[in-house]
């Protein structure tokens, strides 16, 4: 059925190019965690038929046929589904695969990564609006309004102290192999932890840099952000000569966060900010009321171990 | 001596049957590679299409899969495994080395430099370029890496008319060595995308692939083949050694230096759009000379089209092992090349 409803759907690309917007597709292929998620959150899940590897969360998302990674998705396996519509995230490729299935007549949508929360309000319109919802989609702005709210009234209420000299905070990807690699500028890493009211301190770099053991001691940061990798990555932390003797180890004000809840850039990045920010600072003040409201996952501090 | 005339006996016979089995096998791949994939073809469409006399457009979603998408790729896969098998072939009687594989006179190395240099900075410092040649910017790159490199391991080993192979080898080696380190640099300073995309591309993919971006690939390789096969009988004298084929009035320097132009063309080609694709250069001519003996003239076209139908046999299974996504195929010969090497390895050892 679907393979003629999808014949039925070209033949009328084909006679009249500009009417096919109106029609909202039906079975989209996603390449792209964000999406997922924020198609999920639109509550238009059951239009899904077929997802990428880094579409990880919900959990539900993974029972979809997968179509590999989102930088090496194959040709006939994405036609295979009988998409309608491919919706992607800019690094989906390889770009001649791209352009192969647009030839078909899949349309294909690839939505330009820009890591700033404003991209990300953006980014959710444009999903819902594909989709033909976009009454759901701001609602599901409205939701995460509360959260934008929440950050921007904490960084207001800051401690002069913190105002004035924030924390200064490394970001690592992974600590494997004892060169760290941490983030620059230009990465989800960085946005986040300046919209916390921190400090990166590789902010005059570019990119996720592998960074010499002996340059991060000397860099000597208050907080450590790790990505949740290994469980013993305090451990690991404490073993590390080059680490053991940083201030933030010493402090214990290490901390390990979901990669996908925080740098994902889907509808929780902003909660996700909101408690990196309570990490971040000893106090940061949240408007009465508001409660973290995605389930997080209950990652231990290294002051609690 | 009894032993030597039933071995040539036996071979005379393999050698005879060697050419239409591997034929049959192309064909049969060839067939399995059209047939078989993610999307399923519908019979009567093609019935259709054939009935028609080929003249009606690609309207459906399976003729269009089938003549867009499927029909370059096994295409190009029959021409780059014909290419790595026959240069493999042709490497190893130039070195006079079963251990010799394409990579020696840095095609690879060339290639891999190359799409990482377009990779890593192409954007940031060609940004017009990059929009001027769009998709094929990465091919040519590759294509320019790997004629570049080659170019100074000719230069380097063809000095005052001299082209020794030693010289050649280890000039390859050396070069290699800078040409791997000179990638390293550039992972380096590659951003996390990148280093994705250029692992990627070390393993190879014949995916993704129009007919614009093959059909040069294809005329590259399809006119070093032909060069390549005629010189299946000088190599064949040349193997007795330098002087005795000199003495046999084969031009042995002129003759070298074909192979090497001749591999590092097909092979770049080869490179330049399916990355790097290791283990078929080097395996499958030793799998046929384990099975037909060494003589060239036969030894070249079987290993062209033994190499043919084996890339596309491995294709195949890249693109339909985990539907909807695909293995590279790097990978994907590597894990049932090698194995199957080594079996057919341990009953030849065996025997004698």
């Amino acid at each position: 059925m679907t393979k003629y409803r999808l014949l039925f759907l070209s033949c009328l690309m084909a006679l009249n190019g500009s009417a096919i917007m109106a029609i909202p597709p039906e079975r989209i292929a996603v390449a792209g965690g964000s999406i997922t998620e924020i198609i999920y959150r639109l509550g238009e899940q059951d239009r899904i038929v077929g997802v990428d590897s880094t579409s990880i969360f919900p959990e539900e998302a993974k029972g979809f046929p997968s179509l590999g990674y989102v930088r090496n998705i194959a040709v006939e396996g994405v036609l295979s589904l009988t998409p309608d519509l491919l919706l992607g995230e800019e690094d989906t490729g390889p770009i001649k695969a791209l352009k192969q299935i647009a030839s078909v007549g899949v349309k294909t949508d690839i939505i330009e990564k820009d890591n700033t929360l404003l991209a990300l309000q953006e980014k959710i319109m444009r999903v819902a609006s594909l989709l033909g919802v976009e009454d759901k989609g701001t609602l599901l702005l409205e939701d995460i309004q509360i959260d934008l709210d929440a950050l921007s009234y904490a960084k207001q209420h800051l401690p002069d102290s913190a105002k004035t000299s924030p924390p200064k905070v490394l970001f690592f990807l992974t600590l494997e192999n004892g060169s760290p690699i941490a983030s620059g500028t230009g990465t989800p890493a960085h946005t986040v932890v300046e919209e916390a009211g921190a400090i990166n301190l590789l902010a005059d770099y570019e990119g996720w840099i592998k960074l010499s053991p002996e340059s991060a001691l000397a860099l000597d940061p208050d907080v450590i952000i790790v990505m949740n990798r290994r469980q013993d990555v305090f451990k690991q932390i404490e073993d590390l000569p080059h680490f053991k003797y940083m201030k933030a180890v010493k402090n214990k004000a290490v901390y390990i966060i979901d990669g996908i809840y925080l740098l994902g850039f889907g509808p929780r990045t902003p909660q996700a900010i909101v408690e990196l920010g309570t990490m971040i600072h000893k106090d940061f003040p949240l408007p009465v009321g508001y409660e973290l409201r995605y389930p997080r996952d209950d990652l231990p501090s290294m002051a609690e171990l | 001596m009894q032993e030597i005339i039933s071995l040539h006996q036996k071979r005379g016979k393999r050698q005879r049957m060697a050419i239409p089995l591997t034929l049959g096998l192309l064909f049969c791949s060839a067939f399995l590679a059209l047939v078989v994939g993610a999307v399923p073809l519908s019979e009567s469409d093609l019935l259709t299409y054939v009935s028609h006399g080929f003249a009606q457009t690609h309207s459906s979603l399976s003729t269009r899969v089938l003549f867009e998408i499927r029909l370059p790729r096994t295409v190009l896969s029959l021409f780059v495994g014909g290419a790595l098998g026959l240069c493999g072939a042709a490497m190893q009687a130039l070195f006079r080395n079963p251990l010799a594989d394409p990579s020696l006179i840095g095609v690879a190395g060339g290639g891999a430099l190359g799409a990482v240099a377009v990779i890593v900075l192409g954007h940031s410092m060609f940004p017009q370029a990059m929009t001027v040649f769009g998709m094929y910017a990465l091919p040519i790159g590759a294509m320019l890496g790997c004629l570049g490199v080659c170019a100074i391991i000719y230069r380097l080993s063809n000095r005052q008319g001299q082209f020794t192979i030693i010289t050649l080898l280890l000039s390859g080696i050396a070069v290699n060595a800078i040409v791997g380190s000179l990638i390293g640099i550039l992972t380096l300073v590659s951003s996390d995308s990148e280093l994705r995309e250029l692992t990627f591309w070390t393993m190879g993919n014949l995916g993704g692939n129009s007919w614009a971006l093959t059909l040069p690939v294809l005329m590259f390789i399809f006119i070093s083949l032909i060069g390549l096969s005629r010189l299946a009988k000088p190599l064949n004298l040349y193997l007795l050694g330098e002087a005795q084929a000199q003495h046999l009035g084969v031009s042995v320097s002129h003759l070298k230096k074909k192979v090497f132009i001749y591999t590092a063309m097909a092979v770049g080609a080869a490179v330049s759009i399916s990355g790097t694709i290791g283990f078929v250069g080097f395996v499958v001519p030793h799998l046929v000379r384990i099975l037909i003996g060494p003589d060239h003239r036969f030894l070249f076209p079987v290993s062209m089209l033994f190499g043919a139908s084996f890339l596309t046999i491995t294709d195949i299974i890249a693109r339909i092992v985990i539907v909807p996504a695909e293995l590279p195929i790097g990978l994907v010969t590597s894990a049932l090349g090698g194995p199957f090497f080594l079996f057919v390895l341990y009953r030849q050892t065996g025997r004698y």
